[in-house]
Formats: C-alpha cells, structure tokens, sequence
C-alpha cells in the first residue's frame, strides 16, 4: 500500500507513452490523474470542464476520437476536428459537460484514442446535489433567467434584496457566494463559508451604481458553483435646468456684457454642450447685426463643460463669456445645445431702440472755406437722417437760426451696405465764406425713431 | 490690431461694439496706428500701408507725430524716425531699459526702467516724473499723460496727475491703436486677453476686442 501511494504521487497524471492529459481553468494546466471529479453540481445546472490533451512524445499523433460514456455526461466542444494532428510538445483542448437532472453521484468514462493506438481513459466523477433557492425579495426582478435591477440612473445606488434558501431537510454548506461585473455586497455581505440549516435561509443585499457613459450593466451572482446572471439598464440624466444669467438687468447697444450658465444642481455625469446666442432685428429692414456675438472667437456659439459632481459650467474654459450687445435693436436669445437637458433654459434679453448715441464729435476749421463736423456713433433704428446745426460766433453770440439738414437718403443708402450693424462715421460740411475763425463753435443735434441725440458744444479747431 | 496669431487685423464699429477685419499682414511682432498712420513691425521691416523699410530685428515701440513716427527698437537698443517709408537714425543718450518714447527727435521724452524705478525723462535726461508701482508696459501719451501697468492693474495718469485705475490683470503689452485708442494686451493664467482702451478725457472705457473667428 505505501509503495501503491508513492507511485500516485510519483505518476499522478493519467497519460499513455506520449499522451498526457490536463485539465486547464483558463490560465492554469493541472495534470489529470486516472480519476477526475467534477466535484457537486447544483441538480438541474449543467458543469463543464475543460481538457487539454498534451503529445509529451518527439514524434506527432493524431488523435481520431474522444468518446465520453456516462449518464448526463457529454463532450460539448473540441477545439479541432478530429481526426487531429498533435505535433511533439502541442496540445489538443477540449470541454466535457455534465447536465444534472436529479440528485445522485453521476460517473463517466473519457476515452482518448489515436490512430496509432496511444490510447488513454479517465474516470469522471460528479455528485448533484439540491442547490439552494435564490430569490429576489425586493428591488429587482427575475426577466429571462436573469435577476433585473431594471432602469438605473447613473451616479445613482441601487440596491437588490436577495433570499438564499435551504429547501432540503439538512443542513447545506454555502461554501461560496461572490459577484462579478461591478456588483457589490452592501455591508456586510455575506459570510462564508455558511451552514444553512434545514429549510432556513439567509438574506444579502446586493447594490449596482452605473458608471457614467454606460447604457447597460451585467455582472453574476455566484453561489457555490451555480452562476445567476444580473442585469440593468443605465439611464444616464438630463442636465439639470442651467440658469443663463448675466450681469446686468438691463441692456443697450453698444454694450458687452458677461453670461453664465448657473446649474442648480450637480450632474452625476460630465457634461458637455454649446451656448448659442442669436439676435433678431426688430428693425424693419434689417435682418441680422454681426457684431452681436461672443468676444471669443468672435463666434455666436461657445462650448461649455461642466464636471461630473459639480455645479460649475466653463464656458470656452472660462466661467464666463463675453458678448457684445451690437448697435441694432432687436432681441438677444441664449440657448443651450448639445446635451439632454431637464428643462429649456432659453433667456431672451431686449435691445431697445435708443437715440443715436454719439462716440467721437469733432469740429474743424482747418479747411479753407469750409466747417467740418465729424460724428461717429450708431443708430440702433436704422432712421438717422434729420439734424440740425446752431453755430456761435467766438464770443458766443449765435450766428443766424439753426441750420436743419436731411440725410435720410444718405443714411438709407449706407445702412443698406452694412452688416455688422449701425455705427457710422459722417462728416458734414458747411462753405463757408468770410473770416471762418470767427465761428466759434456748433452744437448739432441728430435726429431718429427714438429722439434726439446733442452732440454738446464743439470747439472748431 | 495685433492679434493672437501675430495678424494686423483692421478694427471696425464704435466703442464697445467692434468686429475685426481680414488680416492685413501676418508674422507681425508689433503694431501702431494713429489717425494717419498705422506701422508694422516684422522680424526684420517695418511696413506702412504705402511703403517698407528695412529694420532690426524685434519688436518695436512706436511714437506717432502727423504723419511720421519715432521707432525704438529694444533688442538693438536704436530709436529712428518714420517718415515717408524710410527710417532715420536718431541718436539719443538715455542710460536704463527704455520701455516708451514721445515726441519729435529733438524734444524726446523716454520712459525708462533703471534700478530706482521707472521715471519719464526729457531732454537732457531730466527727470519729469516717477511711477511708483510701475512693473510692466508704459505708453506716453501726446497729450502729457502716461498709461502705465503695474502688477495687476493697468493706470492711465492724466496730465494733472490725477489716476483712472482698470482692474485689467497682468499687462503684458500697450500699442496704439488709433488716435483716442490703446490696444491693451492682458496675459491671464490661461490665456492673452486684448483689449482696446479709449483714453480720450471724458470719454475713458476699457472694453475687450474680439478674438479672430476661427
């Protein structure tokens, strides 16, 4: 009996001259002996094992069968067709599956032959035995053999209430529960190995949070040898409603102004989008201004980001974006694209017709014979045109009534070729004749839609 | 106006509402425009709208008085007049860092950096005034003012002395920009802001100037 146990030890894998059996797990070989045993399959479950047969020998065989011989047994694949070549040092893989159907030891012979009589046999062995009940109690269901956690928001917990139940009258060893695929055991998770009593049973909770940018999630339950899967879909949240706020109340041309997006909340996920910006003219006429855009870029969209847990929003990198506000009225609208948003944040803002807003006012007399005026400014109403002049002498007496001009038709026609809105620079001038360095100064008056705009007193110089 | 990209860029529209025209020159190192003139600094000319000369390599500060200017060119530490597409040496004898020139080449005035600070100085290398608190760019201006940065701010200095602060930032360069304007270039953490900076009295409003469309 020694000498018996000391050749085991010596020879432990089963294998005729140059063939050798092992069992393979996927990373590792294990010399098979003459026996081989499944070990308990839960009854009703099927248990597979993979097999690799090795030409330990310098010269090739070819393997022409592989037969298993045993109720429930069967060979499900071979990894070639047989009959098979091996070349010295190679191996031919192949997987014996069991299907239990009820409790009791189940065993089978594997037969290996080769065309040159190398033959080789190994005894299977395997006991099913009742498994325990797995049940869901609460928070998911069971949808096509698979536990469903159904829809669950991203960044979000959600949890599955489990039952593991002995129906048989002993006591059953769990000798393994674990998860795969992102699931965990809400603490503290079960212990094992554990003793279920006769017709007792033992409550888990098992939670999924769904990463962000995932649409669905699997993973399995593993209890002992049976395998549960788990499955769910990931729903991935709306953006919270961004608020679009600036910071003013109140808006003209010829502005520029910061906008931010303000979230109210902080998304689970990473987002990002554009915010837009568009102007509508309520100027008959005039369809568009180009210069009512962000100053980055001189673009009327900008991306934004916002980071998963947080409430901050970059707009181009930065926590605010710079706009101009142009020089035609109309109305400024912000919208946000680009992204699922709970709610539509568009903000409209107002541009209101103004009176002609004068930027630069100048004088002249340095041309002979002439007075020159020059204005530079914007019309927001497109309707420029009237004005009128009142000069005074030197010593301040008024020369004559104001002089009153139209020049509608010469704004009209330049207006018409513009399309970054209304500034202009105009020059008008009067002959002049006599001493002109008499004339001291003139106070204009320019006239739209809106009013009048003074331009104050000029100093000719 | 010098954009990012080193591009001349004409600047259209009224103060606060402005677009950038197509670029009038690329590789441009450095830019003036009064009301008559606009120069151009390349590595190695300078370009007007109607001429080109030959120049020192770097950048360069410009002065503008009508229709000619004074160059000063720091890398090679030499001032010249602009006028009708060529330059003319002028010799000076300023001791220190010149960080802006003003005036006609013979009533020069010099904002210079020496170890005591930053002074403007005339003729004869008196000194006119200091700037305490002066850490970066200085413009002098016709009118007698001086717009200067210092480490966070930019300070435009009337000629009664009296101050208008903008909270811009570091400057990193000035430049005129027209007659009442001053392009204003602020380096952020991340990123070169311009902005353009109208200085006429009254009339003071620093606004930002468009990036070019991409």
């Amino acid at each position: 009996m020694k000498l018996a146990s000391a050749l085991v030890l010596l020879a432990p894998l089963t294998a005729s001259a140059q063939l050798a059996l092992f069992s393979f797990n996927g990373t590792t070989e294990t010399p098979v002996g003459p026996t081989y045993n499944f070990g308990s399959v839960a009854t009703g479950s099927t248990g597979t094992a993979r097999f690799r047969a090795h030409n330990t020998g310098n010269s090739p065989i070819t393997i022409s069968t592989i037969t298993v011989s045993g109720f429930g047994f069967s060979i499900a694949a071979v990894n070639g067709t047989l009959p098979y070549p091996v070349a010295p040092g190679n191996f031919l893989e192949f997987t014996v599956q069991l299907m239990t159907t009820v409790p009791a030891t189940y065993n089978a012979n594997l037969q290996i032959n080769t065309i040159s009589q190398i033959n080789l046999s190994v005894i299977l062995l395997a006991s099913a035995v009742t498994p325990p009940q797995l049940a869901a109690v609460s928070g998911c269901t069971v949808s096509n053999g698979a536990f469903d956690f159904g829809s669950v928001q991203v960044g979000a917990l959600h949890l599955c209430n489990f039952s593991l139940f002995n129906p048989t009258g002993a006591s059953m060893l769990i000798s393994n529960i674990s998860l795969t695929g992102g699931f965990q055991f809400q603490q503290p998770g079960p212990a094992t190995p554990l003793m279920l009593p006769a017709n007792q049973g033992t409550m888990f909770t098992v939670e999924i949070t769904p990463a962000c940018g995932t649409a669905s999630f699997s993973g399995s339950l593993i209890v002992n040898s049976q395998v549960f899967p788990l499955t769910g879909g990931a729903i991935t949240p709306p953006l919270p409603k961004p608020a679009i706020t600036f910071d003013s109340a109140s808006f003209s041309s010829g502005e520029q102004h910061t906008v931010a997006l303000n979230l109210p909340s902080a998304p689970p996920c990473a987002a990002a989008g554009n915010l837009n910006l568009a102007f509508k003219s309520t100027v008959t006429g005039v369809s568009g201004d180009s210069s009512i855009v962000f100053l980055q870029g001189s673009s009327p969209s900008l991306p934004f980001t916002v980071a998963a847990n947080s409430t901050a929003v970059l707009i181009a990198g930065q926590p605010t974006a710079m706009f101009q506000t142009g020089t035609t009225a109309g109305m400024i609208t912000f919208t946000v694209t680009g992204t699922p948003l709970a709610a539509d944040p568009t903000t409209s803002i107002t541009i209101p017709p103004a009176v002609i807003s004068i930027d630069l006012s100048t004088a002249s007399n340095q041309r002979a014979g002439e007075l020159d005026l020059e204005v530079a400014g914007f019309d927001n109403t497109y309707s420029a045109g009237a004005m009128s002049f009142t000069f005074f002498s030197t010593t301040g007496a008024q020369i004559g009534a104001p002089v009153t001009a139209d020049f509608s038709s010469a704004f009209e026609t330049y207006f018409s070729t513009q399309l970054a809105g209304s500034s202009f620079l105009m020059r008008v001038s009067f002959p002049i004749q006599g001493n002109q360095a008499l004339v001291g100064t003139v106070q204009a008056t320019l006239k739209n839609a809106a009013g009048d705009a003074p331009t104050g007193t000029l100093t000719f110089q | 106006m010098l954009a990012p990209d080193r591009s001349a860029r004409p600047v259209y529209g009224v103060t606060g509402s402005v677009t950038l025209g197509a670029p009038a020159a690329t590789g441009i190192l450095s830019l003036g425009c009064s009301k008559l003139l606009c120069l151009m600094k390349t590595d190695s000319s300078i370009l007007s709208p109607s001429g080109i000369a030959a120049a020192p390599k770097g950048p360069a500060w410009f002065s503008f008085n009508g229709d000619s200017a004074l160059v000063y060119i720091p890398q090679v530490r030499q001032l010249a007049r602009w006028h009708d597409n060529q330059l003319d040496p002028v010799d000076f004898d300023v001791p220190g860092e010149i960080l802006a020139v003003r005036g006609a080449p013979d009533q020069i005035t010099f904002a210079i950096r020496n170890d005591a600070g930053v002074w403007i100085v005339g003729p004869g290398n008196t000194v006119l005034q200091s700037l305490p608190g002066a850490t970066g760019p200085v413009l002098l201006l016709d009118n007698g003012g001086v717009l200067f940065a210092s480490s966070d701010a930019l300070i435009l200095r009337r000629p009664n002395t009296s101050d208008l602060r903008f909270e811009t930032g570091p400057v990193a360069s000035l430049a005129w920009l027209g007659e009442h304007y001053v392009q204003v270039g602020v380096q952020a953490r991340t990123r070169e802001s311009n902005y353009a900076l109208r200085i006429d009295a009254g009339h003071e409003r620093l606004f930002l100037l468009p990036e070019p469309a991409q």
